[in-house]
């Protein structure tokens, strides 16, 4: 990886930018990614077709399920290409069986519904992580954007039967009036008394849209988790200062190398060459520098000729379907909303709770998926965390430090804390209360905290055991 | 240095006066979420004003009530994100929730026409048959995130909240070196933040970024890493005191 051939701007972003930059990298190289998701599958494609011509619904099934080979060889594709290389159509062809086998068990069985896979698949392709290696930096990536991630993967599974229906309403609008007789046959032949027995043309034309929209939602959904992943390897590696820092040893390099020669060539023969200008040449070669070009803007106004109107009955039209399709809309909607909220809720919740044996009571009040009611947390939060940090159990520990002083932040000084606060924003609303709260304290906590968090670099022995000692949280921390 | 040509989500503008502003673009995952938002309001709306003329209609009958929720569907369909697109804030309701923005590719607020033309145009973005196929193309295919709408009207949308970033300098150190060559804004800037950022890294780590500036500090190392963020505290606080 060589960070100076880099083909995208590295800055540290928000999730969502990161998102927009993996989106971003996709359309430059959209018609190769697109090739390439095909290259792997096409053949398998076609021969299952063949065999499962008259099964179209196991057909799709097994489609949807070998989708991470795609996924795969478009991470291949981009993020090579993010470091400036553009790899052969031969590289891929060799890429192509690695991308079946490799970690076939864990990828296409184990964890083929994982909503983190955009992500993770870059830490097992590119990282080449197995085991317990794989997990640790999987949940050190996750830290940042995890919620991008899992709505992006949501969204591409709805997406694709979003898609699929684009695409056969396009079809549709594109076919001449009166060729659709085959079509609409199968639409009539399909009864209303047996609805699961859809005629076959019905579901081979869908099935086939079905294919074209899951690469197309698949290969973007990539991008977003690649471009999560590098965001999240700027912040903690510090890529664009490493490359802020490099460009300016290049300039400065240039800069000693530019003295010596003036040096040695002497000055007079500078200034000679200076000399040699006249005035009118001088002007035009500064002239010539692209700040000075003069851009002009051309308005053209066109005679208005009475129109005849935008056709109201379009509009009408519009107005009507939009009428029927809301409706429909509207139901769907409220249920997928409700299931994505449950469903993330759910799995955040699941990934916050470190301490065992935490009863998940319903109104207990979760900060960035740890829980920080009182009841959750054991009386005695600096000895709990003084014997769990002896035990060798340093995230455990950090987390009940933590979210011990946000608990007793939120009793003591009535500190307005939200579900959604990050570490940062709880920072804020911490020194805003005063010092009723110990923001000094709070402060060396959440760093320690962070630091563990973020990057993975562990507090001293000597740190924890300070920050154990002046816990300064009120008698009910000493009982 | 062929800095043009590479990737980026954000879009320099550079003002009358010289002044160089940065834009930074909205893509699609955001905006198919504000208008989802957008549109159970809308819903959540409609179904109210139905529910009160649909009672009135007991006392103007029940045919001149039909027209009239027709006549509300449509006002709500068309001029909802005009009216508050063109307003001060420049977001309907949907866009604000998620810290989202229409401008101008200039950065300046929009006008009412811009509005108007960005939000009609949704009837081609929505096709086919409203899934929003074309819209999503577009998004996706341009360079600024422009579905045909803001294509046509020459707006883009951006995201107007700068998020929190996690800043962890380390403990300020006991000297300050003076800088011994003048520097660039971009490398001051980015002399600053190593030291902001430096309590995120390892140590090896904040050792290996540092290595690359050794040309400036004339150390390598811990030692690097020293001098660098001792000249980073003379920047920032004893260069002003000269």
């Amino acid at each position: 990886m060589r960070l100076d051939t880099v083909t995208a701007e590295i800055r540290p972003r928000s999730d969502w930018e990161s998102v927009d930059l993996g989106f971003a990298m996709v359309r430059r190289d959209f018609w190769r990614c697109f090739a390439v998701w095909w290259l792997a599958l096409a053949l398998p494609t076609v021969l299952a077709g063949y065999f499962l011509w008259d099964y179209p619904t196991v057909f799709l099934m097994l489609f949807w399920w070998c989708k991470p080979v795609g996924s795969r060889m478009v991470l291949f594709e981009i993020s090579r290409r993010l470091f400036g290389e553009q790899p052969s159509w031969r590289a891929m062809w060799r890429e192509i069986p690695r991308a079946w086998y490799r970690r076939f068990f864990y990828r296409f069985v184990w964890a083929r519904f994982s909503p983190w896979l955009p992500v993770t698949l870059a830490v097992e392709d590119l990282e080449g992580l197995r085991g317990k290696q794989f997990k640790q930096r999987c949940s050190q990536i996750l830290r940042r954007g995890e919620s991008a991630v899992m709505w992006v993967y949501f969204a591409s599974e709805v997406g694709a039967a979003w898609v699929t229906f684009s695409i056969l309403a396009l079809v549709h609008m594109l076919i001449p009036d009166g060729q659709d007789s085959a079509w609409r046959l199968a639409l009539e032949s399909w009864n209303s008394d047996s609805p699961a027995d859809i005629p076959l043309l019905i579901l081979r034309t869908f099935g086939i849209c079905m294919m074209l929209a899951i690469s197309l939602t698949d290969i973007f959904v990539i991008g977003a988790g690649f471009g999560i992943y590098i965001n999240n390897r700027t912040w903690i590696e510090g890529w664009d200062i490493e490359l802020a820092f490099k460009r300016m040893a290049q300039r400065l390099t240039k800069a000693v190398i530019l003295s010596v020669i003036l040096l040695v060539l002497g000055a007079p023969a500078g200034a000679g060459a200076a000399e040699t200008k006249t005035p009118a040449e001088l002007i035009k070669e500064v002239k010539a520098n692209p700040d000075f070009k003069v851009h002009t803007v051309t308005e053209r106004v066109y005679d208005q000729k009475p129109s005849s109107g935008t056709p109201f009955w379009l509009a009408g039209i519009g107005v009507t379907m939009a009428k029927i399709f809301a409706v429909c809309a509207v139901t769907l909607l409220v249920g997928l909303i409700g299931w994505l909220f449950w469903k993330y809720r759910h799995v955040l919740g699941m990934r916050g709770t470190l301490a065992k044996g935490v009863d998940a009571k319903p109104s207990a009040r979760v900060v960035m998926g740890m829980e920080v009611s009182n009841t959750s947390l054991p009386d005695d939060i600096p000895t709990a965390v003084w014997s769990l940090w002896q035990q060798g159990r340093q995230q455990e520990a950090l987390a009940l430090l933590y979210r011990g002083s946000i608990s007793r932040v939120i009793e003591i000084g009535r500190v307005q804390i939200q579900e959604s606060d990050t570490e940062g924003d709880c920072m804020r609303r911490v020194e805003s209360v005063g010092q009723a709260v110990y923001p000094a304290y709070f402060r060396s906590i959440t760093a320690a905290w962070t630091r563990l968090a973020y990057s993975g670099v562990s507090a001293g022995d000597a740190e924890v055991h300070t920050l154990c000692q002046q816990w300064p949280f009120g008698e009910e921390g000493k009982r | 240095m062929a800095e043009t040509d590479q990737l980026d989500t954000l879009q320099s503008v550079e003002l009358a006066d010289g002044v160089e502003i940065r834009l930074r673009m909205a893509g699609p995952m955001l905006r198919v979420g504000a208008y989802l938002i957008d549109f159970l309001i809308r819903a959540l709306i409609l179904v109210i004003v139905a529910f009160a003329i649909g009672f009135a209609g007991i006392a103007i009958g029940a045919k001149v009530a039909q027209g009239f929720i027709l006549l509300a569907w449509f006002l709500m369909d068309w001029l909802y994100p005009v009216v508050f697109e063109a307003g001060k804030r420049g977001a309907t309701p949907g866009k604000r929730a998620l810290g989202l923005r229409v401008v101008q590719s200039t950065g300046s607020p929009i006008t009412l026409g811009q509005a108007v033309v960005r939000n009609f145009l949704r009837f081609i973005d929505s096709m086919p048959l409203f899934t929003y196929g074309f819209g999503v193309t577009g998004c996706l295919a341009s360079k600024r995130f422009q579905r045909l709408g803001d294509l046509a009207a020459g707006t883009v949308v951006i995201y107007d909240r700068m998020p929190q970033m996690p800043l962890i300098a380390m403990p300020p150190p006991i000297a300050a070196v003076p800088l011994s060559v003048g520097l660039t804004a971009t490398e001051t800037r980015a002399l600053v933040l190593f030291r902001e950022r430096a309590g995120l890294w390892s140590d090896g780590r904040r050792a290996e970024i540092a290595d690359q500036a050794a040309v400036l500090t004339g150390d390598t190392g811990a030692g690097g890493v020293n001098r660098l963020m001792a000249m980073a505290h003379w920047v920032q606080e004893k260069r002003n005191e000269h």
